[in-house]
């Protein structure tokens, strides 16, 4: 399991170590990794994620796999109106993802969409200060229902 | 060690305990930093309800008693010290004593809008280890109080280890403790603040990953705050209320486009009787000065130089204090970050942002304060894309040109019934011109040259306010005196150094009979055969090289060449003048050259500064004019 982990935590920085013969994992295994992040590049996840290594190795700890799964599925995009949710993660490289942080968006922080601009880009109260945000930015938060705590 | 250099050095240490101390207001964008320094200076500088609206330095003086206290410097509102952007690289050299002219500044003073304090600390981590005496000002207490929030602010400032004082920008209260704050500085018995250890771990937290810097100011920040009873204040209701409506689906945009239009619409026709006015003052002054002097070369100089140069572009004065009233109201009152939000996803599909509406707009006054404005732009690529396409709006430089024309050459008949006529279709057209340009450009550019696979756009939403009176009175005024200043300088030293031209080589009978014997006029004929194409003479050749300082010269310019060229006849006005000189293709052609071509040398020293070198600013200067020219020279064609 640790062995996985310790992949799955070098795979979001660099998707090559796949090939990296000290894994040695079985074919079929990389295989399906490969889809899975060929998928995950493609859509939202495009870069690097920024998240340390405890971090990541506790959100996949197989004791909490509903915070596991909310983790990665869950998006601020996705969220409906007026209800308050948990920042897990800021999926996006550094320099996009500072700004976001220098305006309290960290993980932990509470978050409520409290209505959309007409183009139907999210507007959210963080930290008591009302934020726009576009919904490309918003599906990059990963988020977590407070009910789920 | 050189033996002299330390001498020297230690006299300038000593020498700083009676210079005036240097003190700097810093804290995020939004605050009230200017609010309060315009309070403790009297100075007037730009207030406004949007973040990002300082992007300069400022610098001033506070005075009690008729004694300079100290000197205030005012910075641009930051969210943290990476000096991602501009703005805030300024803000972070000053306060870092990187600045060539201005000290490191001796004390900060931290302005907070204490309605949003968790937000707003965690700057204060970063301001605390610039290690210089701090005060931090909780302002908006009135908002705070008024919206059910409160906090201690005693146990603020032992927890913080500064002084804390709690302030209203808007009545002024609390700037007297401001006041005596910086007089104790001024006395030397300052007490340098002892920051609390949990703010302060500077050298291990600069190296950190960002996150986990982040995620640990963050705890310290809660930490802080539930140590001093913070009450996070209710969202104001009004706000809400208003927001639903300006932020509505269908409401929202159909808001928008109608204050797009009242602004538009009010440049057009509020602005006429105002232009007349001084239209009116202009000539009935220049006919008294013309009957009191005797008929000399002063006079002439006078008159048909300086008078009628000057003299055209001052009547514009009304429309732009205008089009800088409006911007103003809706910075203050808090719509403009509401339309930079309606207006992202439009122009994100250009490739450009909702940030960007502001320059844009503001364009439609001057493109030299827009590009500035552009400083509050993240994404590099998204500002220098901005700064790039900004001189396309039609700036207020270009409209005694666009009228000029449009009123010689194109007749006042309606157009599509009585609705319109077609001198404002033709302006109307100009101005989409313009915009179509700058929509071209803008996406060609950020597919080619500045291209990025993705930027982000946050924009802050503050609560709606009433905007002050003074405030923007206050503004009108500091604009109007920017651009009779602007006035004064370029366009007056270009009459003049015109009107000499004209006046030699001198002849037998004193200047040159004809015009086009003139040094001006030799001048014309040289540039004569490169814009002979586009169906222009001499005249406006010289035009074109004039108006180079500032596009509304070659009104001036013109009015000078013909001026003299018909002073002895009965006195044609310019107009007719230029009927006689211009074909209609020709004159379509200028109008084309002009809604195009960057003919403005402050704009070019403006990129210049702005984006750090010449490249993008004699890109874009070359650009333009080539579009300028072949546009013209289309327009040539085809009418
Ligand atoms: N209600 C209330 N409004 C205030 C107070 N102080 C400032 N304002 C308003 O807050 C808005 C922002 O003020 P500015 O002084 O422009 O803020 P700033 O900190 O200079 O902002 P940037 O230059 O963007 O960094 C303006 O609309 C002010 O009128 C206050 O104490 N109470
Ligand atoms: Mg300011």
């Amino acid at each position: 399991m640790r062995t996985i982990l310790k992949i799955l935590f070098r795979i979001q920085t660099d998707t090559h170590c796949l090939e990296d013969a000290t894994f040695k994992l079985p074919p079929y295994l990389i295989g399906y990794l490969r889809v899975v992040f060929i998928l995950r590049n493609k859509y939202a996840l495009k870069s690097r994620t920024i998240l340390n290594q405890e971090d990541f190795m506790e959100a996949l700890d197989p004791k909490r796999d509903s915070f596991q799964r909310e983790a990665t599925e869950l998006r601020l995009g996705q969220v409906k109106i007026r209800q308050e949710v948990e920042l897990v993660m800021v999926d996006l490289p550094e320099d996009q993802a500072e700004p976001l942080f220098e305006r309290g968006f960290l993980p932990g922080c509470r978050i409520c969409p409290v209505r959309t601009s007409p183009a139907g880009d999210p507007i959210v109260e963080v930290d008591g200060s009302l934020m726009a945000l576009r919904r490309e930015t918003a599906n990059c938060l990963c988020v977590r229902t407070l009910s789920d705590l | 060690m050189n033996p002299l250099d330390e001498i020297e050095h230690s006299e300038k240490t000593s020498g700083n305990t009676d210079e005036i101390p240097l003190v700097a207001l810093a804290g995020p964008p939004n605050s009230g930093k200017t609010t309060l320094f315009n309070r403790l200076t009297g100075l007037r500088q730009k207030v406004a309800n949007y973040p990002g609206v300082t992007v300069e330095k400022h610098i001033g003086e506070v005075r009690s008693g008729g004694q300079v206290l100290a000197d205030l410097v005012d910075l641009p509102g930051i969210h943290g010290f990476s000096a991602r952007t501009l703005d805030e690289k300024i803000t972070k050299e000053v306060l870092e004593g990187q600045v060539d002219g201005v000290k490191k500044p001796d004390a900060v003073i931290m302005v907070t809008d204490s309605t949003r304090l968790e937000n707003q600390l965690m700057l204060v981590e970063q301001v605390l280890e610039l290690n210089l005496p701090t005060l931090l000002v909780l302002n908006m207490s009135d908002e705070l109080k008024d919206r059910g929030g409160s906090v201690n602010a005693t146990a603020l400032a032992e927890r913080l280890g500064v002084q804390v004082v709690w302030t209203n920008g808007r009545t002024g209260e609390g700037t007297e403790e401001i006041t005596e704050y910086i007089s104790q500085l001024k006395r030397g018995n300052s007490t340098q603040s002892k920051v609390s250890d949990v703010l302060k771990d500077s050298s291990q937290s600069r190296t950190l990953p960002v996150l986990e810097r982040f995620s640990k100011r963050k705890k310290a920040v809660k930490e802080v705050v539930s140590q001093v009873d913070f009450v996070p204040p209710k969202p104001s209701a009004i706000s809400g209320h208003l927001d639903s409506l300006v932020l509505h689906k269908i409401w929202g945009p159909m808001i928008f486009f109608a204050v797009v239009i009242l602004v538009f619409q009010s440049i057009f026709t509020w602005a006429v009787p105002l232009m007349d006015g001084i239209q009116f003052l202009i000539e009935v002054s220049g006919s008294w000065i013309s009957g009191v002097l005797a008929d000399t070369w002063f006079r002439s100089l006078l008159i048909d130089g300086i008078w009628a140069g000057v003299g055209s572009v001052v009547v514009f004065l009304p429309q732009i204090l205008i089009l800088f009233l409006f911007i103003g109201i809706l910075e203050d009152s808090g719509y403009m970050a509401r339309a930079a939000v309606i207006a992202d996803r439009v122009m994100y599909r250009i490739g450009l942002q909702g940030r960007a509406f502001l320059p844009l707009l503001s364009g439609y006054a001057c493109a030299v304060p827009a590009i500035l404005s552009a400083r509050t732009i993240e994404d590099d690529r998204d500002r220098l894309a901005t700064i790039f396409v900004t001189p396309f709006m039609t700036c207020s430089a270009r409209l005694p040109v666009y009228v000029l024309l449009i009123a010689a050459f194109i007749p006042n008949e309606a157009f599509l019934g009585s609705f319109l006529s077609q001198r404002t279709v033709a302006l109307i057209l100009l101005y989409a011109l313009g915009i179509i340009a700058a929509v071209i450009t803008a996406f060609i550019l950020k597919r080619t040259l500045l291209k990025a696979e993705s930027s982000t756009f946050l924009m802050e939403l503050p609560p709606y306010r009433l905007p002050s009176l003074q405030t923007l009175g206050l503004r009108l005024l500091d604009r109007g005196r920017i651009f009779l200043t602007r006035v004064g300088k370029i366009i007056f030293t270009v009459t003049i150094i015109l009107w000499f031209l004209t006046q030699f080589p001198r002849t037998e009978f004193g200047a040159p009979q004809d015009i086009e014997q003139s040094a001006l006029g030799q001048i014309g004929h040289v540039i004569e055969p490169v814009i002979a194409p586009l169906g222009f003479d001499w005249r406006i050749g010289i035009g074109l090289v004039t108006s180079l300082a500032a596009r509304e010269v070659i009104v001036g310019t013109l009015g000078t060449i013909y001026g003299i060229e018909t002073a002895d006849e009965e006195s044609l006005d310019l107009q007719s003048a230029l009927q006689e000189s211009l074909s209609f293709p020709a004159a379509m052609g200028l109008l084309v050259f002009f809604a195009f071509a960057l003919q403005c040398m402050s704009t070019v020293a403006t990129v210049k500064r702005e984006t750090g070198g010449w490249k993008w600013a004699s890109f874009q200067f070359l650009y333009m004019l080539a579009l300028g020219y072949f546009g013209a020279f289309l327009a040539f064609r085809l009418f």
